[in-house]
């Protein structure tokens, strides 16, 4: 019976004075965006995942070495590499659909332990409050406090053989791996602070009052009323995060720090083509045309998300 | 010594071209530049890629503070860059004893170091001294070494060095404690130059930043990071020479520096473009000079740990699976030359009808087999160090990509050159951490002992050059008496079985290249000399500048 209760109550949209509409309407316009966005990451995504079928129906092994033994790669767009090939002679746009790959594990599972981390430790904090709360914010101060591209880069240059770290070598690409760990382990506070906000605000709120009031226990409280509630903000926050943390490991790569050759990722082929910026501009251009197109792919999404997703934007009280 | 780069010696691989900060570069580079020079002066400039780690002679062990130090310093004896004959300095002539045990040095008269004082012979034996002395505490003592009793000075055991005396102010008289060959030539080296007392005894060590010597151009001024500027020295033994000034500028940024050289600059530049890049090759592509340089490329393998540790059908296998030919011809074209041995060409011993291993993938296999790691089953983690650098990256990953063919696989670790040169060669008691690792070696001089020695004599493990610790008591045999043996042509053959020896029995590396160096110069620069020695041995005493025609 409570159960039921509680449900009820926790899908009901929050009723406070702050929630009535900000603006009026809903334009259709607004919508674009997310429509791209979906549009880029749904390509994306569907290229990740599909990657060995896509190579395999162009033909190449992104490891391979294709071009011609005798000319010196890189060699310029043909009808059999559409994108030509890299400095090592072997099939650009195969590496580019594996290369998404690497970047989708790492920006979702990054985001994945940045939000299990994150909401754990912001739901303590937010619900307890006090010297836990305390102690938890200033904790995510302190990460907040470097800038996060110089702390992974940091501690990522801390482990310089994944390979034979433990655990790490266990993962099929140590040097992925650990990128994504540490992309992690640095994203919670971001999150912490989010749903920490959230709970601050939806705590003091009658449904949760009346669910403490009739008996509900702490955890009941959150699982069960407050986390719900904080659900869209947090889709938005993990949906610009995954464009984050591709970022970062683009950039990471750029720098020789993330996935090791031969990996494929996007940022390592940027590195590899920009010697020939000017003269064979593809090489670079294409990996970067890819990082950008995601990134921003998923930047709309989010943005999108959120403006679809908050009721102070209008349409969402029905 | 070392080289620390790949394709040309070059430190620019940590500068890494984002374009922004390339162009940044280039427009702080353009913003700091040196004085303008007068229409009618001889001004020459020329690069390095940061600023010489030391301008004192006695601790020189890298090609920038050389490329200073060898035009500001004489010697008693020094090497033509061009013909590599060793020649009169300091010293007009010399004779040495039938049992190749007694020199003696007759000092030039009028050699007048750039305070205006007079060169003697007891300058020689303090300068000598100098580099001996434990407090100098020089990289390159061994230099003087073979000098009878120049251990125990060092060792501080003895006051003076028995072997070397001054009778009169014109006469120098060396007697080593048994025959070695290439002692002249080792005279020869910017360490053994000769310096003034009265400023090298400095306890402020001012010398450091304002080197005096008796070399053909003295010190001007030096702007940390910026820019070192020389000037002709009027009472060079050898005459005045043509230039006025030299400018020598340190440049970083690949890119920048060549911006520069295209912008007028820089007058010689030791990074040309790549052969493949047309679009700058159109442009600087007439001024480029390519000629051969004394120098071995390879990847070493750290022979104190497993899985190459007396295993040399492994060592083999990993050299038949790489393929130098496609690497130099196709990857890097016109930059170095695949090689089949160590000791480079042009330098005696060389040998063109070694075997070497040429790429075949069925024999490396078989080897990996008989190594006891059929198909690569069984190896332990493999890390193929390299400095970070672009070309490095790229040659680290065609070795990975030739190692994967025969099922092998390995990881590429790249380090900036501080940590790495660290890692790689360990200490004399400790072997260094990476089990391979991508090196060059260039001679000091042209000798095959320049480079057998260093690398792969067992007495030389650890920072001597060494690093993979080398260690085969036939190679170690034939080197020490190749250093006794007067006659050239017996020496070249026992260099050749030492090399034949080591490469194909025994070898203790992946023999990748020959080096093969690439310079610009404007077509205004006259007397350039392409040395074997490497761009940065440039004899800048035979430079002029004939702007009238272009």
């Amino acid at each position: 019976m409570y159960a039921n209760q509680g449900a009820t109550l926790c899908y009901s949209p929050p009723v406070t004075p702050e929630t009535s509409p900000a603006r009026p309407s809903f334009r259709p316009r607004a919508r674009l965006p997310l429509t791209i966005g979906a549009l880029l990451v749904g390509a994306f995504v569907l290229c990740a995942l599909a990657a060995p079928l896509l190579t395999a129906w162009l033909g190449y092994d992104p490891y391979e070495q294709v071009a011609s033994r005798s000319i010196t790669p890189p060699t310029p767009p043909s009808r059999d590499n559409l994108l030509g090939t890299d400095t090592l002679g072997r099939d650009l746009l195969s590496r580019l659909i594996y290369g998404a790959r690497i970047s989708l594990e790492v920006g979702v599972l990054a985001e994945l332990i940045a939000l299990a981390v994150g909401t754990f430790l912001g739901a303590l904090a937010g619900y307890a409050g006090g010297r836990i709360d305390a102690f938890l914010m200033r904790s995510a101060d302190l990460v907040f406090a470097f800038p996060e591209s110089l702390l992974a880069l940091a501690v990522i240059a801390a482990v310089p053989e994944p390979e034979t770290a433990p655990l790490l070598r266990h993962l099929p690409d140590p040097s992925v791996g650990i990128v994504f760990l540490v992309l992690g382990c640095i994203g919670w506070a971001r999150v912490a602070r989010l749903i920490r906000a959230e709970f601050l605000r939806l705590r003091e709120q009658e449904f949760a009052q009346a669910a403490q009031a009739i008996g509900a226990n702490g955890t009941r409280v959150v699982l069960r009323h407050l986390l719900p509630n904080a659900l869209r903000p947090l889709m938005v926050a993990g949906t610009l995060g995954v464009g984050g943390n591709i970022l970062m490991e683009a950039w990471l790569s750029f720098l020789g720090v993330g996935a090791r050759p031969p990996l494929p990722s996007w940022g390592t082929m940027v590195t590899e083509g920009q010697a020939y910026f000017l003269a064979k501009p593809w090489v670079c251009m294409a990996p970067g045309l890819a990082i950008l197109l995601v990134v921003l792919g998923f930047n709309l999404l989010g943005d999108g998300l959120s403006d679809l997703l908050d009721p102070r934007r209008g349409r969402a009280i029905a | 010594m070392l080289d620390v780069g790949t394709l040309h010696p070059s430190r620019s691989g940590r500068a890494r071209g984002l374009l922004l900060l390339a162009l940044l570069a280039a427009a702080v580079a353009c913003g700091r530049s040196a004085p303008p020079a007068a229409p009618s002066e001889q001004v020459f400039r020329f690069r390095l890629h940061e600023d010489p780690p030391t301008l004192d002679p006695a601790l020189d062990n890298d090609q920038f503070s050389e490329a200073v130090i060898l035009n500001v310093h004489r010697g008693l004896v020094e090497l033509d860059a061009k013909t590599l004959e060793i020649r009169p300095a300091v010293a007009e002539s010399w004779t040495i004893s039938p049992d190749g045990l007694l020199y003696t040095f007759h000092l030039r008269q009028g050699v007048v170091f750039h305070n205006g004082r007079a060169v003697a012979a007891p300058d020689v034996v303090y300068s000598f001294e100098r580099l001996l002395r434990k407090e100098t505490n020089s990289p390159r003592r061994f230099l003087l070494e073979p000098i009878d009793g120049a251990k125990e000075f060092s060792a501080g055991t003895s006051p003076a060095i028995a072997g070397l005396q001054s009778p009169d102010d014109r006469t120098i008289v060396i007697r080593l404690s048994k025959p070695f060959a290439p002692f002249l030539s080792e005279l020869t080296m910017a360490n053994a130059a000769v310096l003034p007392r009265e400023i090298y005894d400095d306890p402020g060590k001012a010398y450091l930043r304002a080197p005096v010597g008796c070399g053909p151009f003295q010190f001007s001024r030096w702007e940390q990071a910026n820019f070192l500027e020389l000037r002709a020295f009027d009472r060079f033994y050898g005459g005045r020479p043509a230039l006025d000034r030299v400018v020598i500028r340190m440049i970083e940024n690949r890119t920048s520096a060549l911006q520069e050289y295209i912008a007028g600059g820089l007058d010689s530049l030791d990074e040309p473009p790549d052969d493949n890049d047309a679009a700058m090759m159109a442009k600087v592509g007439s001024e480029v000079y390519r000629y051969p340089f004394m120098g071995t490329g390879y990847i070493g393998f750290n022979l104190a740990l497993p899985p190459f540790k007396d295993n040399a059908a492994l060592r083999k296998a990993f050299n038949y699976a790489v393929d130098k030919k496609y690497m130099w011809d196709v990857l890097f074209p016109g930059s170095n030359i695949a090689a089949n041995g160590i000791i480079p060409p042009g330098i005696p011993g060389h040998d063109p009808d070694l075997p070497g291993y040429p790429h075949d993938e069925a024999k490396a296999r078989s080897l990996l087999a008989q190594a006891g790691y059929p198909a690569g089953k069984g190896l332990p983690p493999i890390a193929l160090w390299v400095n970070t650098s672009e070309d490095n990256r790229r040659i680290a990953e065609q070795v990975q990509h030739d190692l994967k063919t025969i099922g092998v696989d390995i990881t590429i670790r790249e380090v900036d050159w501080g940590a790495y040169i660290a890692a790689v060669s360990g200490t004399g008691e400790k072997p260094g951490q990476a089990p391979m690792f991508r090196f060059g070696w260039y001679l000091d001089y042209p000798d095959a002992d320049a480079i057998l020695r260093p690398l792969l004599h067992s007495s030389n493990w650890g920072p001597a050059g060494n690093f993979g610790r080398y260690k085969n008591p036939e190679v170690d045999r034939l080197i020490d008496q190749a250093l006794v043996v007067v006659d050239p042509k017996e020496r070249a053959g026992l260099y050749r079985r030492a090399e034949r020896i080591a490469v194909m029995d025994d070898p203790p590396w992946i023999i990748l290249s020959y080096y093969q160096a690439k310079t610009l110069y404007k077509p205004y620069v006259k007397g350039v000399v392409l040395s074997p020695l490497g761009e940065f041995r440039l004899p800048l005493e035979r430079l002029k500048i004939e702007r009238g025609a272009s």
